[in-house]
């Protein structure tokens, strides 16, 4: 089964990655389709984005996991008109997603570490800055105004950030631990003897 | 039941049999589309005014009542007092009418997402989409989506198997820190290894009827069986 499963569908994914990054952007989806309940916590959207992000990135081991994740859900929220921001959400989505995986490409042992975690979610709660800065010039808003306007939502999108990043080691630390998921760093053998087999989802 | 759920939610779809809603969904995404592209364009207050009345407009064509027009809009909204405040904050009164302005055209550019899934079918999105995304992301768009109420469905079970062994996972427990950690290890893995089976399944369904294949998939022995009782 598991050369079958491991044939590229799509991108250089196989078709299970695939389906699993699917599941991971409609989760982000519907979790910020649930988060439209005005909290008046800026930047509080992050927190089931960073979470889902590091959780595929946990789960999937082939490269580019969390932005094809991210994309896959701004392509969904575009889609759908579910996002706030248009065209910017699938923007900052992905620039989330690359900086999950630029980091785990610096780090392998991300998603095993909380404190790693929450400064890699802060760092995209940072990001979604520029975005906003973007939008509001956009929308006509004087720069500096622009700039205040999106700090003020950076704090609390940092804040998120680091919660969606702590949620996500402990589920992904779990996960490895009842075998579900292989752990990141794969032990020397295992490398070994499966050099093409990049999923980390056990059949 | 919550109450919310009761009134439905914001851009649920509403079957009504008006013109609007027999608009193919390609026409509606243009629509949507140069409405959208028209607030971004658009720095005037008439202008932004005349946007709103068209979708005053536009909802009403759909028939789409106050209380479905009050929740989208409540929605779009919501970030008008920030943008108020911090206008008003760096340039005084002067500026209500630019806060005003901004905060119209932000709501306006989310408003038609909203008016969109209130009156188009996911299906019929999705079958605009498939003619120009690449069909392989199509399908994985499709699956994802078509399995989601089957998650919701097991994760509302494991919800409430959680809640009868005293898992402390329920909305008014999850005020206290203290519940989050319980929250992760009873809902969070559980859902996230639902799904993860799901997609082994789904993947190997898939595989087994010769999607994502070069060649076309071989009958099975057990069709080939059928086939020659049907036909010997």
């Amino acid at each position: 089964m598991t050369g079958q499963t491991n044939t590229k569908y799509w991108l250089g994914f196989t078709l299970r990655e695939a389906l699993v990054t699917g599941f991971s952007a409609v989760g982000i989806i519907l979790a910020q389709q649930f988060l439209r309940i005005p909290m008046h916590l800026p930047g509080h959207r992050l927190l089931p984005l960073v979470f889902f992000l590091l959780l595929a990135r946990a789960c999937i081991r082939a490269c580019w996991v969390a932005t094809l994740t991210g994309f896959l859900a701004g392509l969904m929220s575009l889609l759908f008109g579910m996002g706030h921001a248009g065209p910017m959400q699938l923007l900052s989505f992905v620039i989330a997603g690359l900086i999950a995986d630029i980091v785990f490409r610096l780090l392998p042992r991300l998603t095993r570490s909380v404190a790693l975690s929450a400064i890699t979610g802060a760092f995209m709660g940072v990001s979604w800055v520029l975005v906003s800065i973007v939008q509001d010039r956009l929308l006509g808003l004087d720069f500096s105004l622009a700039v205040t306007h999106s700090l003020l939502r950076a704090g609390g999108a940092m804040i998120f950030g680091a919660l969606g990043g702590a949620f996500a080691t402990p589920v992904a630390r779990r996960m490895q631990a009842s075998g579900t998921i292989m752990p990141d760093v794969p032990s020397p053998e295992v490398a070994a003897d499966s050099p093409e087999d990049r999923t980390s989802v056990q059949p | 039941m919550p109450r919310d759920s009761r009134r439905g939610f914001p851009g649920q779809y509403m079957a009504r049999s008006t013109p609007i809603q027999r608009l193919p969904a390609a026409v509606k995404l243009c629509m949507v589309g140069l409405l959208a592209l028209a607030d971004l364009i658009n720095s005037r207050l008439t202008a932004a005014l005349i946007l709103v009345l068209i979708w005053f407009l536009l909802y009403a064509l759909a028939r789409l009542g106050w209380r479905q027009m009050l929740q989208d809009a409540r929605v779009v909204l919501y970030q008008a007092p920030l943008v108020v405040a911090v206008l008003l904050l760096r340039q005084g009164m002067a500026a209500l009418p630019a806060a005003l302005l901004v905060s119209i055209r932000l709501g306006l550019l989310c408003l038609p997402g909203l008016w969109l899934q209130r009156t188009t079918r996911v299906s019929d999105i999705l079958a605009v989409f498939g003619r120009f995304l690449p069909s392989r992301l199509a399908f994985v768009i499709t699956m994802s989506l078509h399995f989601v109420p089957l998650i919701t469905r097991e994760a509302r079970e494991i919800y409430w198997l959680q809640q009868l062994r005293g898992a402390r996972v329920a909305p008014r427990q999850l005020i206290n820190p203290l519940c989050w950690a319980e929250w992760c290890r009873c809902l969070a893995i559980p859902i996230f290894m639902r799904a993860l089976h799901l997609a082994d399944e789904v993947s190997v369904a898939a595989r087994q009827r010769g999607i994502g294949e070069d060649t076309p998939a071989q009958p099975t022995l057990r069709s080939q069986l059928i086939c020659r009782k049907v036909h010997p």
